[in-house]
């Protein structure tokens, strides 16, 4: 019984989550359905379903902000994009399927976003590159602890960048240092300011 | 409040500011206890999961799941254990082995059997169970169904975590008679009322009347010193001890 492919070790208080094996697409629609009102989230890949609740609402001020922060630059750069926000994407047919933390499509308005946001908080769950592969998500962002890491989809699948190829011109160092101040407003002022 | 997040002893007159000091103070509290005593297993808590999702979730996760069930009108408890968890729940099957073999009686050890009541609102897994009692009327049944067959006579709920759904009311509806609760080193004993309503905590087993279930704790922590048999063995000779005082 304890014997288990996937390990579970919470990397903070922040956030509990736990994977449950063969579950299938109609009892993740009926979890989905059942959960609606309530913070819990959940990923699917392959049978697999993750479980994710909230402990606190630590992650949504840096999420926030960082999503201010960027917002903020593709305005003022005058780069047209449409905030999605967490909704849900993927299909049965993939067998994925994920709520990003934030999601965009930049440049123009689709039904799937060309960018997405993944506040890491906690570790041991699935493959969520996997998941973006299928969905054909181009770029995958990961801030974990004020770290940034971009990921673009290849034709290989995704790989490790250090510019953004959807906005070439972005300073990710800068994004990520005004991602870590302190205080919401004052950190988009000052972004503003280097811009 | 939802059941999920309602404590036996809150005051629903609580401000917002009284509710967060006692957090403040019980996770200073239980970072203390966390140095000497188990840390906590995860438990994930749902709210408004219907009785069907719940079914089908046990059906589909079967048997290779390693995270553990509860349900209780609409919420779901994934309890995910730790080692800290794991290991009193398997000495467990040892220690009462010990008892039913010094007394002369018959066991049937079911470990996290999926146990459902009627109506459909409460199920749950414990962490371990057993038939002792009425040992003689289950032994062999391999479908028990608890419209027909007793429940078991005792279960035992290994809990080191705070905030986890309150299993007493699906044992009561169960009709669990006894319950050994360990949690943070201390067991307790909780026995079904007369009028098979509620639990009360008693001195003394029923199961094992005579015997020292409260100090099953002390061989937990020994045998983390001298080995898990070293301390079965250690336990049997307590209990002749005690049958022979």
């Amino acid at each position: 019984m304890v014997n288990s492919p996937v390990r579970e070790v919470p990397a903070s208080q922040v956030q509990s989550n736990t994977v449950l094996s063969n579950v299938s697409w109609s009892v993740l629609e009926a979890l989905d359905d059942n959960l609606a009102e309530t913070g819990a989230r959940l990923v699917y890949l392959d049978g697999c379903l993750e479980i994710m609740v909230p402990l606190s609402e630590e992650h949504e001020e840096p999420k926030k902000l960082l999503a201010q922060l960027l917002e903020a630059y593709m305005r003022l750069k005058g780069i047209r994009f449409y905030a999605k926000g967490s909704a849900t994407i993927g299909l049965k047919q993939l067998g994925a399927r994920k709520e990003p933390d934030e999601s965009y499509c930049v440049g123009e308005r689709s039904k799937v976003p060309n960018l997405a946001i993944e506040i890491t908080v906690t570790s041991g769950g699935l493959d969520v590159l996997e998941i973006y592969r299928r969905i054909g998500v181009r770029e995958v962002w990961f801030w974990e602890d004020g770290v940034i890491a971009v990921y673009a989809l290849g034709e290989q699948g995704y790989e490790q960048v250090y510019k953004s190829q959807l906005l070439p011109e972005l300073d990710i160092r800068s994004l990520e240092f005004h991602s870590r101040m302190a205080d919401q407003f004052d950190a988009v002022n000052s972004f503003i300011e280097t811009l | 409040m939802t059941p999920a997040l309602s404590r036996p002893n809150g005051k629903s007159t609580d401000t917002l500011a009284d509710i967060e000091m006692q957090e403040a103070i019980a996770t200073q509290a239980s970072e203390k206890i966390a140095t000497t005593h188990p840390i906590s297993e995860t438990r994930i808590l749902l709210e408004g999961i219907s009785w069907d999702t719940y079914e089908r979730l046990l059906e589909e996760t079967g048997e290779g799941r390693h995270q553990r069930f509860a349900y209780c009108d609409g919420v779901l408890e994934i309890m995910v254990p730790l080692a800290d968890h794991e290991e009193p729940t398997r000495l467990f099957d040892d220690f009462v082995a010990v008892f039913v073999d010094a007394l002369g009686l018959e066991l049937r050890k079911l470990g996290s059997l999926t146990m459902k009541a009627e109506p459909k609102t409460k199920g749950l897994e414990p962490d371990c169970c057993f038939y002792i009692q009425n040992e003689a009327a289950v032994r062999g049944v391999s479908q028990l169904d608890f419209a027909v067959h007793p429940p078991p006579d005792l279960v035992v709920e290994v809990d080191n975590s705070s905030g986890s759904l309150d299993k007493f009311p699906i044992y009561g509806a169960l009709k669990v008679p006894e319950i050994w609760r360990l949690r943070r080193g201390v067991l307790t004993i909780h026995c079904l009322n007369e009028a098979q309503t509620d639990y009360a905590e008693a001195e003394q087993s029923v199961a094992f009347p005579q015997l020292p279930v409260r100090e099953l704790p002390q061989f937990i922590e020994r045998a983390k010193v001298v080995g898990q048999r070293a301390a079965v063995r250690e336990l049997a000779k307590r209990v002749k001890e005690v049958l022979d005082a």
